[in-house]
């Protein structure tokens, strides 16, 4: 059985690949944009969907990485 | 009658006193000089109102009759037998309405080995019926205030202090003689001392160098073992002996044969708290050793978080400028500003008036859906 801290690890570890793969993904469209000679409105339309779920999903996993990084600080604050 | 005879009969009138005046004159002329006599007891009668025995002279035979009053007898003789050899001291004196010569006796002690032995067997069998040597205080923690009965002069006191151990312990010394006549009168009162100032000690010590049975025989007269037994705080017994633990030792909590041993008891009293110390250092010493840890833990990590910070400034200053680069290419804002775009059906970008002919199927799409038309021309 995992302890609570390799447990705490391994979630961090999963957001950190996620806003990773998200940012990939992120970038992937803004490529495909800078690629195209003509746009296809249809698929201009949907990837800007896509690129706006995933900005949102990003800046919710960035508030979450810096609240726990927060924490981490505060804890490392206390008074020894 | 002449004149001669009338001198001599007035002289004879004038000398000539009533009985009573004779004997208070033999009683007054016998309390000048205390009496110290040994011989074998007989005739032993212990009644209400004193103690009643004779010594005899074993050599010839002569006797002489001897009282105890009732305090005094309970103190030194309540176990007094027919044919114990004892001293005795006193005053001798006439009992005026028998006329009798007797030693008024005010201490008394078993002389010999047969007889001492003799009576500590006795004396030893009553109080312990009596329950005197039951009780077992345990000795107080961190003993800092002692009362110590004992002689001033002679080597006990020395090594007593020398073996204390060395954390400011208080001692009140009551000096007594610790044997012969005077010594157990002494240590009742120096325990009726202590006893008035009960408050002032944590333990009495009570001690004296080693010697015979009689040499020690002021600590096994009845008197002090009841006197050390009424103490209310814990006494500690310290007396020399060899083979029969004097009786004090017995009603004592404590009972040693030394008085460096006494000062081992004082100072193992002190154990307890000496462990609790020695326990709160290890772990001020291991909470200290976990801090220390953990301010080196948060050292090292400390380059890590400015990475770490670092890192998530950079992801939002990305993530910002990726938003506003998806913004400026969403076509949808274009459409919002009132632009539309065409497409030829069924696919195929219209950018010029080349790209189409009439008859070719066109989608319009604006900001809020598409329509599909025709070119006529």
């Amino acid at each position: 059985m995992a302890s609570p801290t390799s447990r705490t690890k391994k979630k961090s570890t999963s957001e950190s690949d996620s806003l990773a793969t998200s940012l990939s993904a992120l970038e992937g469209i803004m490529q495909w944009f800078s690629a195209q000679e003509t746009v296809d409105l249809e698929e201009a339309l949907q990837k800007t969907r896509q690129g706006a779920e995933l900005i949102t999903n990003i800046r919710g996993r960035i508030t979450d990485i810096e609240n726990e990084f927060r924490d981490l600080e505060k804890e490392m604050q206390k008074p020894l | 009658m002449t004149a001669s005879n009338r001198v001599t009969k007035a002289a004879e009138e004038a000398l000539m006193v009533s009985v009573s005046t004779f004997l208070d004159g033999v009683n007054a002329v016998l309390a000048q000089a205390p009496a110290l006599v040994f011989g074998e007891t007989t005739g032993v009668h212990h009644h209400p109102s004193g103690l009643y025995f004779s010594l005899k002279d074993p050599e010839d035979g002569s006797l002489l009759d001897c009282y105890m009053n009732p305090f005094a007898a309970r103190m030194m003789a309540s176990t007094l037998e027919d044919g114990m050899r004892v001293k005795v001291a006193g005053n001798a004196g006439i009992y005026k309405p028998k006329g009798r010569f007797s030693l008024r006796v005010e201490y008394l002690e078993p002389l010999g080995e047969g007889s001492l032995q003799r009576a500590y067997v006795l004396l030893k069998e009553q109080l312990e019926r009596e329950g005197l040597f039951a009780r077992k205080r345990p000795l107080p923690e961190r003993i800092s205030r002692i009362g110590i009965i004992t002689s001033r002069t002679g080597a006990v006191i020395d090594d007593f202090r020398k073996n204390l151990p060395r954390r400011g312990i208080a001692l009140s010394l009551y000096s007594v003689r610790v044997e012969g006549a005077h010594a157990p009168e002494e240590i009742m009162k120096a325990c009726a001392w202590m006893q008035d100032r009960a408050e002032e000690f944590d333990v009495i010590a009570v001690m004296r160098g080693g010697g015979s049975l009689e040499d020690l025989q002021a600590f096994n007269t009845e008197g002090v073992v009841r006197a050390i037994h009424s103490l209310s705080i814990p006494v500690i017994c310290a007396i020399g002996h060899d083979r029969d633990v004097p009786l004090a030792c017995l009603a004592a909590d404590v009972a040693t044969s030394t008085p460096t041993a006494a000062a081992m008891a004082v100072a193992q009293s002190w154990e307890l708290f000496i462990t609790s110390v020695e326990r709160l250092r290890e772990y001020i010493l291991r909470a200290t050793d976990v801090y220390v840890h953990r301010a080196r833990a948060l050292v090292d990590a400390a380059p890590l978080l400015a990475h770490v910070r670092t890192s998530l400034a950079r992801t939002q200053d990305r993530v910002t400028s990726l938003a506003l680069l998806l913004e400026s290419t969403d076509p949808q804002r274009v459409l919002e500003r009132g632009y539309s775009v065409v497409t030829r059906l069924p696919h195929g970008t219209v950018r010029t008036t080349q790209d189409v002919a009439p008859g070719d199927k066109v989608r319009i799409r604006m900001r809020d859906g598409s329509r599909d038309a025709k070119i006529e021309s």
